[in-house]
C-alpha cells in the first residue's frame, strides 16, 4: 500500500515537473522569439547600412591605424607584395600594443609582411614623412602619425 | 555577397551532406530513404567532422590544401564508407517501408516547428548581411588562418605564430572554412556567415533526427526552442568563431552516446567519436569536452562494466585522431596549447579553484546568458532520476558536473585569465556555451524518460507515449501545412512590401560594388564615368589615357565600395557630356553617365 502510495506520488511529481519544464519551454521560447528575430534582423540591417569601409575595417581603440590608409594600401600593393612596419619614436598604448600588425596581417591578406629592409612597401607608426626619408613616396597619411609609403625606385 | 556565392555554398553543404551520408552508410546504413532524410543533420555534421579530421591529418603530412585536395578527400571519405557498408552487407535501400505516411504533427508541435523555421528564416538573413568587424577572434586570427590556407595551400608556422592566438590551435575548422572560401569563389568574410547558418541547420536537423520518434513533439520543440533562443548563444551564432560550431559537435556526439546508454546500437558511438574528433579539431576546449563526454558515459555505464571496452576504444581512437596535430605543432616548435602554469602547476595556484568554481558555476546559471534553459536542464535531471531514469540522469549529471569542473580548471589553470565574466578578458562564457548546447540535446530525452519511464530505458523508435494525450489534440499530417505557412509568412511578407514581420519589406538586398552606382536623373547634373579599377596602377593608367584623350578635368577616387573610378565630376548639360563621352569613345574608353552625388 506505501509503495503504491509512494509510487504513484512519484509519478506524480514528476509528471508534473515534466509539465512545468515544458511550460516554461513554451512561454519563454515563444516569448522571446520575437525578441530574437529582432535581433538578427538589427545585426543584418546594421551591416548592410554599413559602408564598404566601416563593413571591411574594424575600429577600435585597441587597433592602431587607419581604415583609410589601409585601404589606400589595399588598392596600391599587387596581391604579391611583401610590406614591412616600422615604428617611430612615439607609440601610443595601441600601437605599442601589437594589434596594429595583427590588423594589417588579417585585412591585406595575401599580401605578406617582411622583415626586410628592402621591402618595397612600408607602414609606418608614429611617423611623420620626415622619418622614412626621401628614399620613400608617402602613398598616404592618417595625418595621425600613420604612413603608408613605397620605396623610389 | 552574390547569389552565385551563395549557390557556391549550397553546393559545397551539399558536398559536406554527401560525404556523411558516405561515413553514415558505413557506420549504419538505412535500409529506408526516409530514415536517412531522418538523419540527414547527423549525416551533415559527420561530414564536417570526418572530412576535418581527414583534411588535417593530409596538412600535417604536408599536402597542398587546394580545393581540389578538399574534393578528393571528400570523395575519398564517401568511397570508404561505401565500402565499410559494402563489406558490413548492407543491402541496398528502398524508398519507404509499407505502410509508410508522412510523420503526422500535433497542432502544438507544428506551431513549434514554425516558430523553430522562422528562427533560421531570421537567422539566414543576419548571415548573410553579417561583417566581421565587432568580430574581434574573427578578423584576429580565426578569418587569417583561413585565408592563408586558401591563399598559400597550407599553413606556414611562421605566419600562425604571427597571430595573435596560440600558434598550436587546430586547424579544423580553418579547413572547412577553406572550402567555403573555394566554394564561394573569393576570401569573402560576410558571406562566410551563411555556412555557420548551414552549421546551425545542421545541428537543428539533428536534434530533431535523433529524437523524433523517440521523444514526444511536445516535449522535443518548445525545449529545443528555449535553447536557441537563449541570449548568449543569438548574440554569438552569427558570429565566424569556433566556439558554436563546436557545441554542436560536442552536442550531437552526448546525444549519440546518451541513446548508446539506451539502446546500445554500435553506430551510436562510432558517429559520436567522429563528432568528437571534429570537436577537438574545431578547438583545444574540444579535448575537454570530449572527455567529459567519455567519462559520463563512463559512470552511467558503471552497473554494465562489459560496455567499458567500446567507450575505452573510442577514448583510445580519439587520441590517435588529433596525436598528428600535436606532433606537428611540437616539431615546429609552436607554443603548446596547454595551461600557462603547465599542466601540473596549476597546484601552486589553489587559491583560484573556488573563484573559478564559483565563476563557472554563476555563469551556467546566469539568466541574462541563457534565460531558463539551464535551470529546465537541471530540473529535468532531477525528474529523470525521481522517476527512477537512472542513465539518463547519472549521464546528464555527471556531464554536467565534469563540465562544471572543466571549466573550473580552465579559469583555475590559466593563470593569466582575470576572474570575470568579461568575454573579451575570459573565455567561460563560451565554454558553458557547449555545456548549455550539450544540455539543450539532452534535456527533451530526460524529460521525457521522466514522463515515460519504463518506455525511456528501453524506448521505441515509433508510437512513444503522448504526454497529456488529450490536450494535445491530434496528431495528422495536414497540420505541416501550419509549418508551411511559418516557412512563408516571413519571406512572403517582405516579398509583398510588409516590413511588420521583422523582415524590411521589398527583395532580399545583396551588397555590390553596384551600390555605388547612382542613375543619372533627367534634369540633373550628372557626371560622366571612365571606368572603374580594382587598384591605384590600374586606375592611373586609365587616368593617364583620360588625360591624353583631352579629358583634363577626369579625376580618380574611390567609389565607396572597394574600387576606385576614374570620372568627370559635374557634368552640367547633356550636351556637355555627349561631348565627353564622344571624347572618351574616341580614345577606347567606355563612359557611363552616373548622377553627380552632390545633386
Amino acid at each position: 500500500m506505501v509503495r503504491r502510495v509512494t509510487r504513484r506520488v512519484r509519478v506524480g511529481v514528476t509528471r508534473v515537473g515534466v509539465v512545468a519544464c515544458v511550460g516554461v519551454a513554451c512561454l519563454v521560447g515563444a516569448g522571446r522569439l520575437d525578441d530574437t528575430v529582432a535581433v538578427f534582423d538589427f545585426r543584418a540591417d546594421a551591416n548592410a547600412a554599413a559602408s564598404f569601409r566601416e563593413r571591411t575595417y574594424p575600429e577600435s581603440p585597441w587597433v592602431a591605424g587607419s581604415p583609410a590608409v589601409i585601404d589606400d594600401a589595399r588598392l596600391w600593393m599587387p596581391e604579391d607584395a611583401e610590406y614591412r612596419v616600422v615604428e617611430g619614436r612615439e607609440l601610443t598604448i595601441a600601437q605599442s600594443s601589437g594589434y596594429g600588425r595583427h590588423f594589417l596581417l588579417t585585412l591585406l591578406l595575401p599580401r605578406t609582411r617582411t622583415e626586410s629592409e628592402s621591402a618595397p612597401w612600408v607602414f609606418c607608426y608614429a611617423c611623420t614623412p620626415r622619418t622614412l626619408g626621401s628614399e620613400y613616396e608617402v602613398l598616404s597619411d592618417s595625418g595621425v602619425g600613420f604612413l603608408f609609403a613605397r620605396r623610389r625606385s | 555577397m552574390t547569389v552565385r556565392a551563395i549557390v557556391g555554398l549550397v553546393v559545397y553543404n551539399l558536398f559536406l551532406l554527401g560525404v556523411g551520408a558516405g561515413v553514415l552508410w558505413g557506420v549504419r546504413g538505412w535500409r529506408w530513404w526516409t530514415d536517412f532524410v531522418r538523419l540527414a543533420g547527423v549525416a551533415y555534421l559527420l561530414g564536417v567532422a570526418s572530412l576535418m579530421t581527414l583534411v588535417t591529418l593530409e596538412l600535417v603530412l604536408g599536402i597542398p590544401i587546394s580545393s581540389l585536395t578538399i574534393f578528393s578527400s571528400g570523395l575519398a571519405l564517401t568511397a570508404v564508407g561505401l565500402a565499410v557498408g559494402r563489406l558490413r552487407a548492407h543491402s541496398l535501400p528502398g524508398l519507404r517501408p509499407p505502410g509508410w505516411r508522412a510523420p503526422g504533427l500535433t497542432l502544438f508541435g507544428a506551431l513549434f516547428v514554425a516558430a523553430i523555421v522562422v528562427y533560421l528564416e531570421a537567422l539566414f538573413r543576419a548571415d548573410r548581411l553579417s561583417g566581421i568587424t565587432r568580430e574581434w577572434d574573427s578578423w584576429a586570427f580565426w578569418m587569417p588562418k583561413a585565408q592563408s590556407l586558401y591563399y598559400s595551400d597550407r599553413l606556414e608556422p611562421d605566419f600562425l605564430a604571427a597571430l595573435p592566438q596560440l600558434p598550436s590551435y587546430p586547424p579544423g575548422l580553418a579547413v572547412i572554412q577553406t572550402g567555403a572560401f573555394h566554394a564561394l569563389g573569393s576570401a569573402d568574410l560576410i558571406s562566410l556567415h551563411v555556412q555557420y547558418w548551414f552549421f546551425a541547420a545542421g545541428f537543428v536537423a539533428a536534434v530533431i533526427g535523433l529524437l523524433a520518434g523517440r521523444v514526444h513533439q511536445a516535449i522535443l520543440f518548445p525545449l529545443l526552442l528555449v535553447f536557441l533562443v537563449s541570449q548568449s548563444l543569438v548574440e554569438r551564432i552569427t558570429t565566424v568563431y569556433a566556439d558554436v560550431p563546436l557545441g554542436y559537435s560536442v552536442a550531437i556526439a552526448a546525444l549519440l552516446v546518451v541513446l548508446w546508454i539506451q539502446e546500445e546500437k554500435p553506430w551510436q558511438l562510432a558517429a559520436a567519436t567522429i563528432l568528437l574528433a571534429g570537436a577537438m579539431l574545431t578547438k583545444r576546449e574540444g579535448l575537454l569536452f570530449a572527455v567529459c563526454v567519455l567519462l559520463a558515459a563512463f559512470v552511467a555505464t558503471y552497473t554494465e562494466r562489459r560496455r567499458w571496452r567500446p567507450l575505452f576504444i573510442a577514448g583510445v581512437a580519439l587520441v590517435a585522431i588529433t596525436v598528428p596535430w600535436r606532433i606537428w605543432f611540437t616539431t615546429h616548435g609552436l607554443e603548446s596549447d596547454g595551461p600557462d602554469s603547465g599542466y601540473l602547476g596549476a597546484f601552486s595556484h589553489l587559491d583560484r579553484v573556488w573563484p573559478a568554481l564559483r565563476l563557472a558555476a554563476t555563469t551556467l546559471v546566469e539568466g541574462d546568458l541563457w534565460r531558463v534553459a539551464p535551470y529546465v536542464a537541471i530540473a529535468a535531471i532531477a525528474l529523470a532520476a525521481i522517476a527512477g531514469a537512472w542513465k539518463v540522469s547519472v549521464y546528464a549529471g555527471s556531464f554536467l558536473v565534469l563540465a562544471l569542473a572543466g571549466g573550473t580548471w580552465v579559469v583555475w589553470a590559466y593563470t593569466a585569465l582575470p576572474i570575470t565574466r568579461d568575454e573579451a578578458q575570459n573565455p567561460i562564457v563560451r565554454i558553458t556555451g557547449t555545456t548549455v548546447l550539450v544540455l539543450a540535446a539532452l534535456t527533451p530525452v530526460l524529460l521525457h524518460a521522466a514522463w515515460s519511464k519504463r518506455r525511456a530505458e528501453n524506448p521505441p523508435v515509433r508510437g512513444v507515449a503522448m504526454p497529456i494525450r488529450d490536450a494535445f489534440l491530434w496528431k495528422s499530417p495536414w497540420l505541416w501545412a501550419v509549418v508551411a505557412i511559418g516557412v512563408l509568412s516571413h519571406p512572403g511578407a517582405m516579398l509583398a512590401g510588409y516590413s511588420g514581420s521583422g523582415l524590411p519589406g521589398g527583395a532580399p538586398r545583396f551588397l555590390a560594388a553596384s551600390d555605388c552606382v547612382a542613375e543619372p536623373l533627367s534634369e540633373a547634373r550628372v557626371r560622366v564615368v571612365l571606368g572603374y579599377a580594382d587598384s591605384f596602377p590600374e586606375a592611373n593608367d586609365l587616368h593617364r589615357r583620360a588625360l591624353a584623350a583631352g579629358l583634363e578635368d577626369a579625376e580618380v577616387a574611390k567609389d565607396g565600395c572597394g574600387r576606385l573610378r576614374v570620372f568627370v565630376d559635374d557634368v552640367q548639360s547633356a550636351a556637355a557630356s555627349n561631348a565627353l563621352s564622344d571624347k572618351a569613345r574616341a580614345a577606347s574608353l567606355e563612359p557611363t553617365l552616373e548622377l553627380d552625388p552632390d545633386e
